[in-house]
């Protein structure tokens, strides 16, 4: 992601406003619905890297899962009036993206609907809120990470647990940062697959 | 500021639902954000900007929907909705030109003189055409040379949408005239205007065909005060039938002139 792209989504707004990050989801869908878009700009915040995640496990096209992304936040802002509360904004938004996923596939592929998106290969449970993490979670993934080779296992610490970006991380080892993204991406696949099995 | 989420954020980004708790921190945590980002498998700055490219687009205008509910291809419909000659602005100083030159007529109709928004129509038609399309008059004119819609078929396009709007507005104040109104007689001097606009245009620019367009209307109402017969010279049947054949004959031109030449406006390189 560019400098600039990064600085949209973290851009002003919210950032000032100390009251709005402590609003629950419900709070936030309801002023979504009275078309607060600094509420969008949060609830993006907060649940687009699962979604991302989610999103991206079930198609093998970026693009789709970035633009399912996009339609399921936009489709959140023109229904947040639908939405019932009850804490299910999670099931909620995960409900719109998988719809728009499937269309979006149906679309490009005329004449049937998407394995990838109709299947659900990897999905934790049947809500998200089932699949919600907790400190086991922690455990495995910790588990998980000391299995890397000592190259990736760096890369992992440095942006995950001590929060550096991909520039500083590259420029203190010392190598061009697609080599630091490429190594991110082994960790990741590599960390799947041991908390797969 | 609660703890990073740091074991979770590797699961967070192959699409576990984080706790309630730890989605607040993320919202709030640009840390934790720099680090997702890097993490994600897209690309979640771009996607939010496409979210917000969204919702910052423009709505479309009643008259853009209503054209759409009709039929016509939305980007068409937007193209033609934008005509400067048709925003709210220009159509009440169309309607107030045509209001003024009839209102004398109104308060005191005479039945020989010739009827006031036949003086009007055919001017203001004309003066549609400067302002319906053109490097000079449309903030858009750039964008749309670079659509595959031609510059002539642009200018018609428009042309069509301007007319028919100010049509309206003619038999809006012919109707308000009551018996004393021309009963639709502008109807061809303003069409046989606004085509020689139209031709002229396609040759030069918008505005040159405007003022040949009006020009030409304008001799046509001084052959009319030099006349000893005015109602002849613009209402009677004579002069209904000449001004069908004119706008014949410049249809036919217009429609020669498009097929040899193509689509193209000669003026359009002073867009540059």
């Amino acid at each position: 992601m560019t400098g600039v792209a990064r600085a949209e989504v973290e851009g002003a707004g919210l950032a000032a406003r100390p009251a709005a990050g402590a609003a629950t989801d419900d709070e936030l869908v309801g002023a979504v619905a009275v078309g607060d878009r600094a509420a969008l700009e949060l609830l993006y915040r907060r649940h687009a890297p699962w979604l991302a995640g989610r999103l991206a496990a079930r198609t093998s096209s970026v693009e789709l899962a970035e633009e399912a992304l996009q339609d399921t936040f936009l489709a959140a802002w023109r229904s947040a009036g639908g939405y019932r509360g009850g804490g299910q904004v999670t099931a909620w938004l995960w409900g719109i993206a998988r719809r728009r996923l499937s269309s979006l596939a149906r679309r490009q592929r005329p004449g049937g609907l998407s394995l990838d998106a109709a299947a659900e290969p990897r999905d934790p449970g049947a809500t998200p809120e089932e699949a919600a993490l907790g400190q086991d979670a922690s455990d495995r993934v910790r588990r998980a990470v000391a299995t890397l080779p000592p190259e990736q296992r760096a890369v992992i610490a440095a942006v995950v647990y001590e929060g550096k970006s991909i520039e500083t991380t590259a420029r203190e080892a010392a190598v061009p940062e697609g080599t630091i993204k490429s190594r991110l991406h082994r960790a990741r696949l590599h960390i799947r697959k041991e908390l797969g099995s | 500021m609660t703890e990073h989420p740091n074991e979770l954020l590797l699961e967070i980004a192959d699409g576990a639902v984080p706790p309630a708790e730890a989605r607040a921190h993320l919202g709030s945590c640009r840390r934790c954000q720099q680090t997702l980002a890097a993490l994600a498998p897209l690309d979640l700055g771009y996607a939010w900007q496409g979210v917000a490219a969204e919702l910052d687009a423009p709505r479309p205008g009643i008259l853009e929907r209503v054209l759409v509910a009709f039929g016509v291809r939305p980007g068409l419909a937007r193209f033609t909705a934008a005509a400067p000659s048709l925003r709210l602005g220009w159509l009440l100083a169309n309607l107030l030109v045509l209001g003024l030159v009839a209102l004398p007529m109104a308060l005191r109709p005479v039945t020989t003189a010739p009827s006031a928004v036949l003086l009007a129509a055919p001017l203001v038609a004309a003066a549609a055409v400067a302002f319906a399309y053109g490097p000079a008059v449309d903030p858009a004119y750039e964008a749309v040379t670079a659509t595959p819609l031609s510059p002539v078929r642009a200018l018609l396009v428009r042309l069509a949408a301007v007319l028919v709007a100010n049509t309206l507005l003619a038999g809006v104040v012919d109707l308000a005239l009551g018996d004393g109104g021309p009963r639709v007689g502008w109807l061809l001097p303003m069409t046989a205007a606004a085509l020689l606009a139209v031709l002229v245009a396609s040759r030069w620019t918008p505005a040159v065909g405007a003022v040949a367009g009006m020009g030409a209307w304008l001799l046509v109402l001084a052959g009319w005060r030099a006349s000893d017969r005015p109602v002849a010279w613009l209402t009677g049947p004579t002069a209904q039938a000449a001004y069908a054949t004119v706008a014949l004959v410049l249809l036919a031109l217009l429609v020669r002139s498009v097929a040899r030449q193509g689509w193209a406006l000669p003026g359009g390189s002073e867009a540059a």
